[in-house]
């Protein structure tokens, strides 16, 4: 085992730990590609090998989805992909190795006085990892996905292949959108190994408005005649609950909107601080859970799970909850009967249990099933990892 | 390559019995009488005077003859339409308003066309959540009257948007002018309900949008309708802005115009709409129907549209003045009412009908390049047009690098029909040599299907066989528009012949 991955990234790039787990798998070899093509000749290998590969980036975000189905596997480390920062701010687009990561990305995005739809919400997390696992942050926008705002991707294939989707233009109907397919998908797909990311202007101004109620249900009152704000946070505290709205772009609007919030103004860093809420890591024992759901939903959510509740994106309509490990089965039950989404992160180092990460199975969960067995027939691209252990 | 695509040279046509088969006259009529007994199939029209207008669609040189055109007016009737056709061994063709242009919607012949038409009901509107669930044949427009009220609107607007509807705008994954803010249809549509080429019925996204899973409603939409027909989807809504700002503004040169369009996005203002038309369209609109009082010297104009908070609007409104006229605007006009901003935009949207007017046939293409390339490239397909004795009107959404170079022609003139195409393929090739793409809300039906392999490698195109294969392993569901057949790209792609790389 290993030789022919020493053989693609020679033999100072292959690590062989002595023990090493990684999603509930042993870890034979820890392989570090140099570029793409020898993440495409690994996955070739891979496959020619049935050996199943874990991609990962930063290592952000292993606490989410479901064990690998399978009892060994090799840690495809993408962190050298890294050598690719290139911003074009005149045309607004960015080309960057899947390896990058986040925080000098948006710092050399700050540079030009432009943003991208990432949010660095962990040190270390990558371009590539965030692509894979499309999380959920604070600044969560139905308007500014980070799916929206990938034009384009290559992706080192099960077959060996380096394949292209998309472009490096803003608006591209040509052929499927397989760039949507591969965003979120866990890499259970492919292997993103680099993205053309588009720049949008940074705001000129932010600012963030905190108001105290007595009850979710106060909050939810006051939100309802708050002016438009692209942030809204709800979290309790102290036996309260604060409503957080954060308002972002023209100085002048800003400003006014802000004035008209429930609440005060409090100092711009202050939405940084609520963002180590969705942050840290569950402590360990627990595991941390979200909830998707439309903004009307959200209310319903909050009143069920009550204490259990930490924070809440109400227009966004998402919930989060931390929960011991033997409590997810209510919360995955409470889900279902509220018709929300249910998705869970757990600890550093803790073992899955039966229950799926991502609660019950989506409709269309056979088509999903066919797709994976034409990308990766012989099941190595993260096997188990995805939906309903696809 | 060279050549647009025909009919007669699509692969895939051919698995239909041709009209010399002895098998042609019995299973048309088996299968015509089936459909018209399932419940909610309106009408089924097969006689060869009905199917004409059928026939084509936005594309008009590009045509097919369909067995018949059957009418459902709930899901359960395209799933039973569906299963009638995989029973026959018929391949069926979805269709909205046939305003496509690419020939998304061209019948194969022989083929059942499943017309959306009257499907055409608003089944949900939300204004809690802002999400309305409407059926595919809704014109696009229609969604927007209604929700007005409640202070909502669907931001994606085609120029077609008064007839085209929003069943066709997922197949094509439309834009339109506002798409510079707001983006193409995609990022609007939540849930999809599907009926797949197997005649089962399932649903795609969630309408809240938070579904788990791959995003296979992201890859639906702008399929083609070669996945499967979109019998409900449930789109996101926009609050209607505070304020709307219209402007104006003239240029004694094209490049002018494109340098004013840099120099607005180089403010970091990212306006609703950031429209340029040419002094060949300008011509056509005023002396159509359409006539908005665009100025008759200019060589190009710019149409800019302002939305939002009334304060940033109007220090948008002053910043971009002050860069047209940077740029030497010959004359910058605000819209001082609603009147005046829907005359700009009646000359705007009825400019391809316009042009229309001006010869039997209209080609309206699209191609999208760097936005910065869009001087270089515009003056170099005007230059390999008229070198080939054909002049060209643009409309671009410039703030997008969305081209529309625009060809008038007769297609009864066989000489003038293969020197449009033969252009048609020239542009494709300095749009993707400027890094550009081949289509930025057409799509790529079959006018495209071969140029694919101007962009994509096979390694490029054979994930997106997969996912056919995954929906439609039969082929049966609009089979043979958008993707090229297997190693069709063997020796047309631009590394093999030598094209400039693009860098994606």
């Amino acid at each position: 085992m290993g030789d022919p991955f020493e053989a693609i990234v020679g033999a100072e790039h292959v690590a062989r730990p002595e023990s090493g787990e990684l999603c509930g798998a042993r870890v034979l070899a820890v392989v570090r590609p140099a570029d793409a093509a020898e993440v495409a000749a690994c996955l070739r290998a891979a496959t020619e090998s049935r050996v199943p590969v874990v991609p990962v980036g930063g290592g952000t975000k292993l606490g989410f989805g479901n064990d690998l189905d399978a009892r060994e596997c090799v840690r495809l480390e993408l962190g050298r992909l890294s050598r690719e920062l290139a911003l074009d701010p005149d045309e607004g687009v960015a080309d960057v190795g899947a390896g990058v990561e986040l925080e000098p990305l948006a710092r050399a995005a700050a540079a030009v006085g432009k943003t991208t739809s990432f949010e660095a919400l962990r040190p270390g997390a990558t371009v590539g990892g965030a692509i894979a696992a499309d999380p959920v942050g604070l600044d969560f926008s139905p308007d500014a996905r980070t799916r929206d705002d990938l034009l384009g991707l290559e992706v080192a294939l099960a077959n060996g292949e380096l394949a292209r989707a998309g472009g490096r233009v803003v608006k591209n109907v040509t052929g499927f959108d397989l760039v949507r397919l591969h965003c979120g998908a866990f890499g259970t797909l492919g292997v993103v190994t680099r993205a053309t990311v588009r720049l949008r202007a940074a705001p000129e101004a932010a600012a963030t408005a905190r108001a105290r109620f007595a009850s979710f249900d106060a909050a939810f009152a006051a939100l309802a005649q708050a002016p438009a704000a692209d942030g809204t946070a709800l979290r309790p505290k102290d036996g309260g609950v604060e409503l957080w709205c954060r308002f972002r772009g023209a100085e002048a609007d800003v400003a006014g909107r802000c004035a008209r919030a429930p609440g005060e103004r409090v100092p711009a860093e202050s939405w940084s601080e609520l963002r180590a809420e969705l942050a840290a890591p569950p402590a360990p024992g627990t595991a941390r859970v979200r909830f998707g759901g439309r903004p009307s939903d959200v209310t319903l959510l909050c009143r069920a799970l009550d204490r259990a509740t930490r924070l809440v994106l109400p227009r966004a309509g998402f919930a989060f909850a931390c929960a011991e490990e033997a409590a997810l089965p209510e919360l995955a039950a409470l889900a279902e009967r509220l018709g929300a989404t249910f998705a869970l992160e757990r600890a550093p180092g803790a073992r899955a249990t039966p229950l799926d990460a991502f609660g019950s199975p989506p409709p269309a969960l056979a088509l999903m099933r066919a797709l994976k067995a034409r990308f990766d027939p012989a099941r190595v691209l993260a096997p188990g990892r995805f939906v309903a252990g696809i | 390559m060279g050549t647009l695509p025909t009919l007669q040279t699509c692969d895939r046509v051919g698995i239909l019995a041709t009209p010399s088969d002895d098998r042609v006259g019995t299973l048309p009529t088996l299968l015509i009488d089936r459909l018209r007994g399932i419940r909610d199939v309106a009408e089924v029209l097969a006689r060869p005077a009905e199917l004409f207008a059928y026939e084509s669609d936005g594309l008009t040189i590009l045509r097919g003859t369909p067995s018949c055109v059957a009418f459902p007016t709930t899901t359960e009737a395209v799933r039973e339409i569906v299963r009638a056709c995989n029973d026959a061994g018929v391949p069926f063709v979805p269709r909205g308003a046939g305003t496509g242009l690419s020939g998304g919607a061209t019948p194969v012949a022989g083929s059942v066309v499943i017309e959306c038409a009257r499907m055409n009901r608003i089944l949900e509107i939300d204004a809690t959540n802002r999400t309305a669930t409407v059926q595919p044949g809704l014109v696009n427009e229609q969604l927007s009257a209604a929700v007005k009220p409640l202070g909502l609107f669907y931001a994606p607007d085609p120029s077609s948007q008064s007839a085209c509807t929003i069943g066709g705008n997922v197949a094509e994954n439309s834009g339109g002018p506002h798409t510079l803010k707001y983006g193409t249809t995609s990022p609007h549509v939540l849930a999809l309900e599907i009926v797949l080429p197997d005649g089962e019925v399932t649903w795609l996204g969630r309408r809240d949008g938070h579904a788990h899973g791959y995003d296979l409603r992201g890859v639906f939409v702008g399929s083609e309708g070669t996945l499967g027909i979109t019998t409900a989807v449930t789109v996101r809504l926009v609050p209607l802005p505070e304020c709307v700002r219209t402007l104006l503004a003239s240029f004694s040169s094209l490049r002018a115009a494109c340098e004013a369009v840099s120099a607005i996005i180089a403010r970091g203002i990212v306006p609703a709409a950031l429209e340029l038309i040419d002094d060949r369209t300008i011509a056509a609109v005023e002396a159509s129907v359409f006539a908005a009082g665009y100025p008759s010297d200019a060589r190009a104009v710019l149409l800019v549209e302002l939305d939002g908070e009334r304060a940033s609007v109007e220090r948008e409104r002053a910043d971009i003045e002050a860069s047209c006229r940077a740029c030497g605007a010959l004359e910058v006009r605000v819209a001082r009412d609603d009147a005046e901003r829907l005359a700009l935009w009646r000359g705007r949207k009825g400019a391809f009908g316009a042009m229309g007017r001006l010869a039997p046939d209209l080609y309206v293409h699209d191609a999208v390049v760097p936005r910065t390339k869009l001087p270089e490239v515009v003056d170099a397909i005007n230059r390999m047009a008229e070198s080939r004795g054909i002049r060209i009107a643009n409309i671009l959404h410039a703030g997008d690098g969305n081209l529309h170079p625009n060809i008038t022609f007769d297609r009864r003139d066989p000489a003038q029909l293969a020197n449009v195409k033969e252009v048609g393929a020239e542009i494709l090739r300095i749009c993707i040599a400027a890094g550009g793409v081949l289509s930025g809300e057409h799509g790529i039906g079959l006018e495209k299907r071969e140029h694919m392999c101007l962009l994509f490698s096979e390694a490029d195109l054979e994930p997106m066989r997969w996912v056919h294969d995954a929906f439609d392993p039969a082929d049966r569901c609009n089979p043979g528009k958008q993707i090229p057949a297997p190693r069709a790209c063997a020796e047309s792609n631009p590394r093999h012949r030598g094209y400039a790389q693009v860098s994606f």
